[in-house]
């Protein structure tokens, strides 16, 4: 079967697409229109770069206090 | 998980630090304040402290640790709403429906110093660390902005990482369920910072090749 993809179908599938979910045999056409549609091949990379960014938040380790807290808890079951 | 059980100090201390961004970025979907979501985190280390002898090993640690939390979380979050709703109605205001954050986001709250990890294609120069800063900034509201479903989801999956299985067995939903709220999360968030997301000239050779 042709599958012809519109530009919606693609937009709407571009999750399922990045997490390789994409029902059998729809992959193809999917790549094949975005290797076509400049439109979709960039907001699929823009889903990737908001992906990316997202993973690229900050991290904290916790706090020195709350650490100190949770140590002495552990302390007090060893002693239990 | 052996740590745990064995009261090894230093291995705990490791969980502490590795899981606590998650942790603390987990509750602050349902509890609003930063304040309130460090508190939810202790109080969820002290629950699980407590409880490691009765953990039976039919989820994976981590899925148990955050199950805690989130539970912990949303108990919160309704018991301050009901207060809330309590004082306003004292106040002759009407109460609001509890449900996602009771209070705004404090717009002073944000989450720390950035360290900007793992340079993404889009910036290049030293002098874009400043706006690297501000596009942290402008992805911490845009995750604040997304109601808690949507803000669950993509905190787990996007920013920490975490597998679809992973997510689903911890927040109880199905696949499908976690990738349409994933994806709902991801246009919104797509949405707020398309106008900073700069494509590198090697991605436009790319996509014309």
């Amino acid at each position: 079967m042709n599958a012809r993809l519109d530009c919606d179908r693609v937009m709407h599938g571009v999750t399922e697409y990045l997490d390789d979910a994409l029902p059998p045999g729809a992959r193809e056409p999917f790549e094949e229109h975005l290797s076509t549609c400049l439109n979709c091949s960039r907001y699929v990379q823009e889903i990737r770069q908001t992906v990316q960014r997202l993973g690229a938040q900050p991290r904290e380790p916790m706090p020195q206090p709350m650490k100190e807290n949770l140590l002495s808890a552990l302390h007090n079951r060893q002693s239990a | 998980m052996q740590a745990l059980r064995d009261r090894d100090e230093a291995a705990f201390e490791l969980v502490l630090d590795r899981y606590y961004s998650a942790m603390l970025r987990t509750a602050m979907v349902h509890v609003g304040s930063r304040a309130r979501a460090e508190e939810v985190v202790q109080e969820t280390w002290l629950a699980v402290l407590g409880g490691i002898h009765r953990f039976e090993g039919r989820s994976s640690l981590k899925t148990w640790i955050f199950r805690i939390l989130i539970n912990r979380a949303k108990t919160c979050a309704t018991r301050e709403a009901r207060i809330i709703s309590l004082s306003a109605l004292g106040e002759g205001r009407v109460d609001q429906d509890g449900g996602g954050t009771p209070y705004p986001p404090d717009p002073l709250d944000h989450e720390l110093e950035p360290a900007f990890e793992g340079a993404s294609s889009a910036w290049r120069s030293p002098e874009d660390s400043l706006l690297a800063r501000e596009l942290g900034e402008r992805i911490d509201a845009a995750i604040a902005s997304l109601p808690p479903n949507q803000r669950e989801v993509i905190v787990l999956r996007d920013v920490e990482g975490w597998t679809p299985a992973e997510v689903c067995n911890t927040l109880g939903i199905s696949e499908s369920n976690q990738r349409v709220l994933l994806h709902r999360a991801r246009v919104k968030v797509r949405d707020r910072l398309a106008p900073y997301l700069v494509e590198s000239e090697d991605e436009a050779n790319e996509r014309s090749a």
